[in-house]
């Protein structure tokens, strides 16, 4: 083995088994949309398809979770410049009573979860008159 | 006086001042830093092999026929527009953290590339651009022959 061929592995072969252990978690950049009949939300999850995402809800605890699975090394390759980092994402969120949890709709477009969240019929805003006197 | 002098040459420290104008410079822009990061969107992660490189971008929300790359000489640039959604009259932000609008960033590469030979994928809202390093640019290997 040439020497340069040596410096060449050297530099490229990172064991991948080594680095592969750790995945972190991060928050998924989020917008909530608070309109008359429902809520939106949008989560950014690059590099997630529908079915690495999964939503629960418990009470009122509305959680979304996604787990990468593309690999994060790719193979044979050395990282040279590392401006953002990727990972698995999880944010929770607390909702409000006024929500109807049963029928939430949930799509994944472009590595965006979009998340319609609609309002109960019945706890409509009420007007109040003021009467003068 | 020799001593003195051995003295002296250990105390001084030729990168010292080089040191402190760094420490300075590096205090100056910290704050400047910090901004530039955030406006330089979108952000790139860079890998390297033998035949060339492979770029990573973050590109949640956007539209494939949205995005655009120029590749000139050893110059990578990465354009586009992110559309919001619409939002009605009478709709408010309860958070707002998306980013929307247009976007342009053009990247030194470490050598020439053949634009002809630029790949670029979008999946999931994450595009990877793979980028062919030229033959000449390639590291050569050398045999010693010994007679």
């Amino acid at each position: 083995m040439t020497i340069l061929e040596k410096m060449e592995k050297d530099s490229t072969s990172v064991p991948s088994s080594n680095i592969k252990a750790q995945v972190n978690t991060y928050l998924p950049r989020t917008d909530i949309v608070d309109s008359e009949e429902e809520v939106r939300i949008w989560a950014e999850m690059p590099g997630l398809d529908n079915e690495s995402v999964n939503i629960t809800l418990e009470k009122n605890i509305l959680t979304i979770d996604g787990k990468i699975k593309t690999n994060l090394y790719p193979e044979g390759y050395t990282l040279r410049v590392n401006e953002f980092p990727v990972g698995n994402y999880r944010r929770t969120f607390k909702l409000g009573q006024d929500l109807n949890c049963e029928d939430i709709q949930a799509k994944m477009k472009n590595g965006v979860l979009y998340l319609v969240l609609p309002k109960s019929k019945d706890s409509g805003p009420k007007k109040i008159s003021v009467i003068a006197e | 006086m020799l001593l003195n002098q051995k003295g002296n040459w250990e105390a001084w420290d030729p990168f010292r001042e080089m040191n402190q104008l760094q420490r300075e410079m590096n205090h100056l822009f910290s704050g400047v830093q910090g901004s530039r990061s955030e406006r330089e969107f979108p952000q790139f992660n860079v890998w390297e092999d033998i035949n060339g490189l492979l770029l990573t971008t973050e590109l949640p929300g956007a539209e494939p026929q949205d995005i655009d790359i120029v590749v000139v000489g050893d110059t990578l640039t990465l354009k586009g527009n992110k559309k919001a959604p619409a939002i009605g009259e009478n709709d408010s932000y309860f958070q707002k953290e998306l980013f929307y609008g247009d976007f342009s960033r053009s990247i030194k590469l470490p050598y020439r590339v053949d634009p002809d030979k630029v790949e670029a994928k979008f999946k999931n809202g994450v595009l990877t651009i793979n980028l062919d390093r030229p033959e000449e640019e390639k590291p050569k290997k050398i045999t010693i022959s010994c007679n």
